[in-house]
């Protein structure tokens, strides 16, 4: 305990108000002067004393205890610190300083651990917690990092801030950067990205070995110049998130591997959808499936159908016609694969398109075309054997047309499949009016999402080659569209868009994503099956470890999942049967992961300007060797081994007793003798 | 609860300014003050409000068997109304069915009068409705229905059958209720006029010029009108006995005129059934040309 004494002014009336009154005093003084008045000098004695008494000056004693100073220590738990030696230099470290700092008895030590899975934001985080602390009593920051910091204090600190360096001066490492790549792209076409793979601190050899994994299975490598831009090509294969992971080869010394794989995410989108509508005569459905494609202004559709069959001759002239024939070779031979969905409606054997176009068709299937066929349901009969499309479809025509009111249904497998699932939320089924008609048959391939009379197949979709062919057995969509009593819309629209492999509608994906957490990353893995309720999925992560995680039923029909909470980031694979998928867990282009390299080049400028300064512990030998010191102010803050923490000398008062000066007495008596004596000397003029 | 308050303050305030007036007065001094304002600025709020429209249909049951039947073929519907129009427009449908057999690609084809009362509109594809100076007001179930009819794609053409339209109180009067949209005059270049054949008029039993319909842009059936208004008795232009024989003489024209009369028959139904497709296969061309690029 310390005891003090000093002088304080303890006036009576605010400050400023005082000095207003001695300002006029000062004036009015003048002026008696500047006059010549007499008596002058007196009456500026007596105001003085006045004022002096307002301003009631104290002898203050006070007991004073002495506050500990506070040391904050930083340790830097991002990413980059969890390459190498780093975290577990750091942890050393840690301790040994815990343990050296609390030997000091006036240092309180207060620890953050600061994290960043994309970029280090130390300052941001010492500012928070320095706002929290006592200013006055900040003796010093330490940090432990690897200099990897991405963000700047907000103010000079005025406390030293120290920095105390995991890894090695002049790390070696290579990275594979994306310098340029378009968000979007076209379905069909390819879009340019400009890559590059960098070596730092130098050059370490003249090219490297790039390969580009596509989410579609393909794999192409190719050798790229180091230290320069490659423009590369990535073909949009299909609407939505396609992915690429690029990879570089790993140089024997490297720092990490982490920063040697990129990830690229391009959003395919679809030009225009080309649609072929061929109706083999007009009829009341007809004009639904034109309101249907029409309404979408991103389809093209080109309609197709004969007005007057050949064997209907009149006596009109052609120029009273407006009738012109259509050309069918340049639609079904020269322009077919231009198309991305070909629309059979009211197909039946006896159509107007002959047999040569249709194995056109059944050539453009096969090779990853989309063909939906919509039956004819009036009394012509069928003789399929024969036709071109007959191997195509999943359904062979061959039974009679089934009449009777009934209302189409979702099969297990409807209920399961992406295109089918969710048409009772769209409209409950108990809401769908019914049909009448449909053409019967057997399935013997394909998945029936959809069932009418006698749970006769109504709706099949199946793979074809590389193509995909939808077969509704009835045409009466038209009643739900005219009565408005069922989702015909949507169900045409997911039909169309599975036909022209939308990924989001495949019935058999295996999908993955990757969500932070506390401790890590969840690995969240979902599978979409008509059949499975279980299955089991390899999962490889950047190590090459394979572990295999146990998919159980999801809250939807068909849907299967699981989580596999993981720490490491990087590109993992994911295989199930013929399937492999990539993710990538954290992101990649982002500064944690550019130059990991531990550097002092981001925390020189804030040692320089606090007085603090920068130490490699890997010149230290060991961590043991830091040295700590308190400083008193003014003093150098930090040597080789050494780094210093100021003295603040705060404490807090815990007693004081005031005595005025000028007791009221005394003040009384000196202003009446010099009151008397002014008014004397002005009274004898 | 009176605390004790110091009064030395006050007290030496009151001495020091005494004193100081006293200074004052005795110099003959003076002293000035001055005065500055603000001004206030008030922002007004404006509130706004929206409007929505709630869209209500009704279903008329139809009998499943009669449903079997009903989406069998191509039905030519009309609206049914006293008995001799009934039996006039029978006949001039079946006329017209028989002619589109014959000359288009239509196959199977019947005719049948509708009750909007209790008849599920639904299954048509045009509805031609005869409507007369004594025709009576709808009641509340068939403008339900009718309404429900307009609203999901159907197509009706009105026709006086008199070589006059009637006066819009008359058909506001028989028609209240119904969501019947804004028509126009038939357009020069509309697509009803090369549907099928090429016409320049819509001769019937009559020759008149009136005929309006929905414009395209108004309706969301891709451009295709629901509405179709018109006064020149084509039914009785299309009648036939059972011989084949006309039942009604077209005036000015004769048979010249009846061949129109049939020939606008042919491009309503197909204009009906195909909306746009003939207008579109004007563009078609264009598309095909850029598709291979």
């Amino acid at each position: 305990m310390i005891q003090h004494m000093h002088l304080v002014l303890a006036p009576y009336l605010p400050l400023s108000f005082l000095e207003f009154l001695a300002l006029i005093s000062v004036i009015v003084i003048v002026v008696g002067f500047l006059r010549r008045a007499r008596g002058a000098l007196g009456r500026a004695c007596a105001l003085g004393l006045l004022l002096v008494a307002l301003a009631n000056p104290c002898l203050v004693k006070e007991q004073r205890e002495p506050l500990k100073d506070v040391a904050l220590l930083v340790v830097d738990e991002s990413a980059s610190m969890q390459i190498g030696e780093r975290a577990a230099q750091a942890t050393k470290l840690l301790a040994k300083l815990t343990q050296k700092l609390a030997t000091f008895p006036d240092l309180d030590v207060e620890t953050l651990h600061v994290k960043g899975r994309e970029e280090t934001d130390l300052f941001q985080a010492i500012d928070q917690r320095l706002a929290t602390l006592p200013h006055d009593r900040l003796a010093g920051i330490i940090a432990l990092t690897d200099g990897e910091v991405h963000d700047k204090p907000a103010s000079v600190y005025d406390a030293p801030f120290h920095a105390l360096l995991v890894g090695r001066p002049h790390e070696t490492d290579r990275r594979l950067i994306i310098k340029e790549a378009p968000s979007y792209g076209i379905v069909g076409k390819k879009v340019s990205i400009t890559i590059r793979v960098d070596d730092q601190p130098s050059l370490q050899s003249s090219s490297a070995a790039v390969a580009f994994h596509r989410d579609t299975g393909d794999i192409t490598t190719m050798v790229v110049p180091v230290g320069q831009d490659v423009t590369i090509d990535m073909p949009i294969t299909h609407a939505g998130v396609n992915l690429g992971v690029l990879s570089t080869d790993v140089l024997p010394q490297e720092l990490t591997p982490i920063n040697n794989n990129v990830i690229v995410s391009v959003n395919g989108i679809r030009d225009r959808l080309r649609v072929l509508l061929v109706s083999s005569h007009p009829h009341i459905g007809g004009r639904t499936w034109r309101n249907f494609l029409k309404a979408d202004p991103a389809v093209d559709l080109i309609h197709f159908t004969i007005l007057r069959s050949p064997s209907k001759l009149d006596n009109v002239p052609n120029s009273e016609l407006a009738l012109i024939a259509f050309p069918v070779h340049e639609l079904f031979d020269v322009k077919l694969k231009s198309f991305d969905l070909v629309i059979l409606d009211q197909f039946h054997n006896q159509s107007l398109v002959p047999d040569e176009y249709l194995t056109n068709i059944a050539h453009y299937v096969e090779s990853g075309g989309a063909l939906l066929v919509s039956h004819a349901t009036d009394e012509a009969l069928p003789m399929w054997g024969a036709s071109p499309l007959a191997p195509l479809l999943p359904v062979v025509p061959t039974g009679p047309v089934l009449t009777g009111s009934f209302v189409p249904d979702l099969t297990p497998s409807g209920q399961r499949h992406p295109v089918t699932q969710f048409l009772t939320q769209e409209m409950p089924r108990n809401q769908w009016g019914p049909w009448y008609r449909q053409r019967g048959g057997q399935a013997t391939k394909g998945d029936v999402l959809l069932s009418g009379i006698n749970n006769q197949p109504l709706l099949i979709l199946d793979h074809v080659g590389k193509g995909r062919v939808a077969q509704f057995m009835s045409d009466e969509f038209w009643l739900w569209a005219r009565q408005g009593n069922g989702p015909q819309a949507e169900l045409l629209r997911r039909v169309a868009h599975w036909l022209v492999q939308e990924p989001e509608l495949d019935e058999n994906a295996l999908r993955a994503y990757a969500e932070q957490t506390d401790n890590g990353w969840n690995l969240t893995v979902t599978k979409h099956s008509l059949r499975d309720n279980t299955d089991d999925v390899a999962i490889i992560d950047p190590q090459g470890q394979t572990t295999t995680l146990h998919l159980v039923a999801g809250a939807l029909p068909g849907e299967l999942r699981a989580v596999l909470p993981v720490t490491q980031t990087g590109l993992y694979h994911l295989k199930e049967e013929d399937k492999d998928i990539l993710v990538m867990v954290g992101a990649t282009n982002v500064p944690e992961f550019g130059d990991m390299r531990a550097t002092t080049k981001f925390l020189e400028p804030v040692t320089k300007a606090t007085g603090g300064g920068i130490i490699w512990l890997e010149e230290n030998n060991s961590a043991g060797n830091v040295g700590l010191r308190r400083r008193a102010a003014g003093m150098i803050l930090h040597g080789d081994h050494w780094v210093g923490l100021k003295q603040n000398d705060q404490y807090r008062v815990i007693g004081s007793k005031a005595f005025p000066l000028l007791p009221p007495g005394l003040l009384l008596c000196s202003l009446l003798v010099v009151v008397l004596l002014t008014w004397r000397r002005e009274g004898r003029s | 609860m009176a605390g004790e308050r110091e009064l030395r303050p006050y007290f030496l305030v009151t001495v020091f300014l005494l004193f100081l007036i006293d200074f004052g007065v005795s110099l003959f001094m003076r002293g000035l003050l001055g005065f500055a304002s603000r001004k206030m600025v008030f922002v007004p709020v404006l509130l706004g409000a929206v409007l929505g429209a709630c869209p209500h249909q009704a279903l008329a049951t139809t009998d499943p068997r009669a449903a079997v039947d009903l989406t069998a073929q191509t039905y030519l519907a009309y609206i049914q109304t006293d008995t001799e129009t009934n039996h006039v427009v029978q006949q001039g449908l079946t006329g017209l069915a028989h002619v589109l057999q014959h000359r288009t690609s239509l196959e199977q084809m019947a005719v049948v009068g509708v009750n909007p009362d209790k008849d599920d509109l639904a299954f048509y594809t045009l509805l031609y409705w005869p409507i007369k100076s004594g025709s009576a007001p709808l009641s509340a179930q068939a403008v339900e229905h009718v309404n429900s009819y307009l609203h999901h794609g159907g197509m009706i053409l009105f026709d006086t059958m008199q070589g006059e339209a009637l006066s819009p109180t008359l058909m506001q009067h028989i028609l209240a209720g119904v969501d019947v949209p804004a028509l126009i005059r038939v357009p020069s270049e509309h697509v009803l006029k090369h549907s099928f054949y090429i016409l320049n008029e819509f001769p019937g039993r009559y020759d008149k010029s009136d005929f309006w319909l929905e414009p395209e842009d108004s309706s969301s059936y891709d451009g295709v009108a629901t509405v179709l208004y018109g006064v020149n008795g084509w039914a009785e232009a299309w009648a036939v006995d059972d011989q084949g024989r006309p039942l009604f003489p077209c005036i000015p024209g004769g048979e010249a005129q009846r061949e129109l009369a049939y020939r606008f028959g042919v491009n309503l139904v197909m204009y009906a059934l195909t909306g746009n497709y003939k207008s579109d296969q004007l563009h078609a061309q264009v598309l095909l040309r850029k598709l291979g690029k």
